[in-house]
């Protein structure tokens, strides 16, 4: 009894934590905290503004796309079927004329051609892409054409695909992400027990993948099915940070509530930092376009997870803290 | 030092170090890698004829054969192997050592002694075809509207596949059947994925999905038709009896050049009795160009419903019950290197489904991968580059976040000891390292370092503590753990799904990640902990 009125009558403002402490005094511990700190404090909720403008601003973008262009991702060969023959000699001849060979050569056919480079800008290969060539019929081409000496054991590669397989294969992977935030929705609520705080760890890690897709569409980056399991593993690196704000704002006692999120804080921002850093050599150390892509899509969703999981998850968390303590 | 003995005495350390030693031994790591290892043998090639052989599948990696040395020169490796093969010519002997036997080897005119080898394993892990190149098909049997395919028809597809690849002489093989959804929502087998390792000859890809079908028919009546055992009791693969046609191989034609083939088969009983029967009654006529005797009717071989060519019967055979027969047909190409190759193609595409017989279905190519191997050895090593640096990073951050120098260590060892179990775990289950499952390792290590942060925070947190803290610091890790079990159970079910997705291209990586944290969260965990509790106090 007299612990609950304790409560009651120590309650002043939202901002208890910072000028009381439970061992009762009053002392100015407010200058504990540096101003970015203070500030971090005392203005959670208009920070709010942040995270949520950027799920908006996300949501509209992704949107725009899909009505302007009836996909709401970059698919690359990989996801919307197609031919794609990567070629690791010189051709010799420029781009824009075996272009123009090849169509001109197959009627009707649209071909891309490209050049790839090492990290060092000297040449790498050559990088065809149709939907109307099949690969057979344009390696022979190129063969006759170039005088290249082309088989596979060295200096080419090849992947074709159906478009309805793809297709397919896209909207499964697609179901199969969905699914699984689903079911870690559901693990979240078994282990917190409570809706508000479960449902801010899902709407953190939902926001992180939302957001990092709309800016790497913006980019213009192409999706490949290596990249979309970028994305998930993005959903378990960004839900570590989440579950560890919650468990320690919702967990642990003896501390005010800005104490744990500092604390937390500066656990989880150690944590983003070292996969920040192996991401960031892993993307300059190795020529795999593959595993280039997936080091992009976690590295852009760790950056988008700091904000969401510090400002969006910890805000909500705070609210319904002290939405708590003011009910009892 | 006593920290060393309470560390080593612990039983967590103890089960880590045995799982470490366990996994060790499954991949074997060898440090003499000179030589190359031999990975298949053409059937019918000068090779084979000399006794060398297609390594059983179910060898491991570090214990198949190596070549050692050609005539005088030593192969240290597969560079060193293509630099020799490009400098024998035809009618040369060659003397192939083995770590095994030696083998004389006759080059024949095409220099192709049908030898396919790859750079020597320096452990059990098999590579996957993203690094170790080669070529991955797709297949989706077409099923008419009124009909169903169940789990038989796949398995007979499956293992008509496998029978045509091996008589081509190949077993490093994979085919699978795939369904289209997982088992427990009601998926059926829809797809069979066909993996061959270190091939570059585009001819696998029609060889394997050709339904095959194949009629030889006199004047619209079925004389014999392919499979085993039905009507062909002997195919001829050998350069005695078959090949391209001597007197006549190439010419031109409209578009570019077409080349002719042969091979003999030899008809049953039977099948020559049906012959003798269809000939009986044929008029007999003369050939304008040449003056010689022939029947009114010709002999049309058709494959998969078309006809690949017909053939003038010999007067003389007229009701005989003939059994050998010579079956011919023709490649094209705009270049006659072009049509060369592809009528050889054709021969041998005809000779493996003649064998086989034809798939209940005709089969549609979804999806090809041709990866080239001049990535794969030098990924992997690139692959470790990385993983050593990223090693020495994470040390690095946690050294300047935390001062204490007794994590860097224990971190290090963490981190190295997942990666050693996990590919102890691989070699162990003979399952492929390829890129979706270095995805899945990436993923079960980075989980494991957040973990270890985790835990790291606690344990220096309560470093210097008084005695009277213990008992809240038991509780600190508790809940450390607590955070630790909740991030695994959340990873685990968030790749559940993948397990099922898009032909289970994605897999590999699914089990990888589960996999890595699990051992991550049981075993290294637990030991990290210990470490660093006792090297902080």
């Amino acid at each position: 009894m007299a612990k609950k009125l304790n409560k009651k009558y120590h309650k002043k403002s939202p901002n208890t934590g910072l000028l009381k402490h439970k061992d009762g005094s009053n002392s100015s511990k407010d200058n504990k905290y540096n101003p970015v700190l203070s500030a971090y404090n005392k203005y959670y909720k208009q920070l709010l503004i942040i995270p949520i403008l950027l799920i908006v601003i996300a949501l509209v973008s992704i949107g725009f796309k899909y009505t302007t262009t009836g996909e709401f991702i970059n698919k690359d060969v990989s996801l919307k079927g197609g031919l794609s023959i990567e070629i690791f000699e010189s051709i010799g001849v420029d781009n824009t004329q075996i272009k123009n060979d090849i169509e001109a050569n197959f009627e009707g056919s649209s071909v891309e051609v490209s050049t790839l480079k090492n990290l060092d800008g000297s040449y790498k290969s050559t990088q065809i892409i149709s939907s109307d060539v099949s690969g057979d019929d344009l390696i022979k081409f190129l063969i006759r054409t170039y005088e290249l000496d082309l088989d596979s054991s060295n200096n080419y590669q090849m992947t074709e695909s159906e478009p309805e397989f793809s297709n397919n294969f896209f909207k499964q992977l697609i179901q199969a992400i969905i699914f699984a935030f689903l079911l870690m929705g559901a693990v979240v609520f078994i282990i917190f027990r409570v809706p508000v705080p479960s449902f801010a760890v899902i709407i953190a890690s939902a926001s992180d993948m939302i957001v990092t897709l709309a800016i790497l569409n913006m980019v213009g980056f192409k999706m490949s099915s290596a990249a979309i399991a970028g994305f998930i593993m993005l959903i378990g690196y960004s839900v570590d940070t989440n579950l560890l704000l919650s468990s320690r704002v919702l967990k642990e006692k003896g501390r005010t509530v800005f104490d744990k999120i500092i604390g937390a804080l500066k656990t989880g921002l150690t944590m983003t930092l070292t996969t920040l850093v192996v991401v960031t050599l892993s993307y300059f150390l190795t020529p795999s376009i593959l595993l280039k892509q997936i080091m992009t899509v976690i590295f852009t969703g760790l950056v988008i997870d700091v904000i969401n999981t510090w400002i969006l998850n910890a805000g909500i968390l705070r609210m319904y803290v002290e939405r708590k303590k003011w009910v009892k | 030092m006593s920290k060393i003995k309470n560390i080593l005495g612990s039983y967590r350390v103890m089960i880590l170090i045995a799982a470490i030693i366990i996994s060790l031994f499954a991949i074997n790591p060898t440090f003499d890698s000179e030589g190359v290892s031999i990975r298949y043998v053409k059937d019918n090639s000068t090779a084979k004829l000399a006794g060398m052989s297609t390594p059983d599948s179910s060898l491991k990696q570090t214990q198949r054969e190596v070549i050692t040395r050609i005539d005088t020169t030593q192969i240290t490796d597969l560079e060193s192997y293509i630099k020799y093969m490009n400098t024998i010519s035809p009618g040369q002997t060659l003397q192939i050592r083995t770590d095994k036997d030696v083998y004389s080897v006759e080059v024949p005119n095409s220099t192709d002694i049908g030898l396919k080898v790859y750079s020597r394993p320096t452990t059990n892990i098999k590579k996957g075809l993203d690094i170790s190149g080669g070529t991955r098909v797709l297949l989706k049997p077409i099923i008419p509207e009124n009909e169903t395919a169940d789990r038989e028809d796949f398995e007979t597809i499956k293992e008509n596949i496998e029978k045509r690849l091996n008589i081509y002489g190949l077993s490093d093989i994979s085919v699978e059947i795939r369904n289209d959804k997982p088992a427990i929502l009601g998926g059926q087998p829809t797809y069979i994925v066909v993996e061959i390792a270190g091939v570059d000859d585009e001819e696998i890809k029609s060889l394997i999905s050709n339904q095959g079908e194949f009629i030889a028919k006199i004047g619209n009546e079925t004389v014999f038709t392919g499979g085993k055992g039905k009507d062909i009791s002997y195919i001829c693969r050998s350069p005695q009896c078959s090949g391209m046609d001597p007197y006549n191989p190439c010419g031109a034609v409209e578009g570019g050049q077409a080349c002719k083939f042969y091979f003999s088969i030899t008809l049953t009983e039977d099948a020559a009795e049906n012959f003798a029967e269809l000939t009986a009654d044929l008029d007999e006529i003369v050939e304008p160009n040449s003056g010689s005797k022939i029947l009114s009717e010709q002999i049309e071989f058709y494959l998969d419903g078309a006809l690949t060519n017909s053939l003038s019967i010999n007067a003389n055979l007229k009701g005989r019950a003939s059994t050998n027969i010579q079956i011919t047909g023709s490649g094209f190409g705009v270049t006659r290197d072009e049509a060369a190759d592809d009528a050889v193609k054709n021969m041998k595409e005809m000779q493996s489904v003649l064998s086989t017989g034809s798939l209940p279905y005709k089969l549609e190519v979804v999806n090809t991968d041709l990866i080239s191997p001049s990535l794969g050895s030098n990924f992997l090593k690139n692959v470790l580059m990385i993983g050593i640096i990223a090693i020495i990073g994470v040390a690095v951050v946690l050294f300047i976040r935390y001062r204490v120098p007794a994590i860097i260590v224990p971190i290090m060892i963490a981190i190295t000891s997942e990666i050693v179990m996990l590919l102890g775990l691989a070699s162990m289950i003979n399952w492929t390292l390829d890129l979706a499952a270095i995805a899945g390792i990436i993923v079960a290590v980075g989980t494991g370092v957040d973990d270890n942060i985790i835990i790291a925070d606690e344990i220096i947190r309560n470093k210097g503590k008084k005695a009277t803290q213990k008992l809240s610091f038991a509780k600190k890790l508790q809940s450390a753990f607590f955070v630790v079990f909740s991030a695994f159970a959340t990873t685990v079910v968030a790749m559940l799904p993948l397990l099922f997705a898009g032909a289970g291209l994605l897999r590999g990586f699914a089990i990888t990640t589960i996999a890595g944290i699990t051992l991550g969260v049981f075993i290294a965990r637990p030991a990290f902990a210990k470490m660093l509790e006792v090297l902080v106090k």
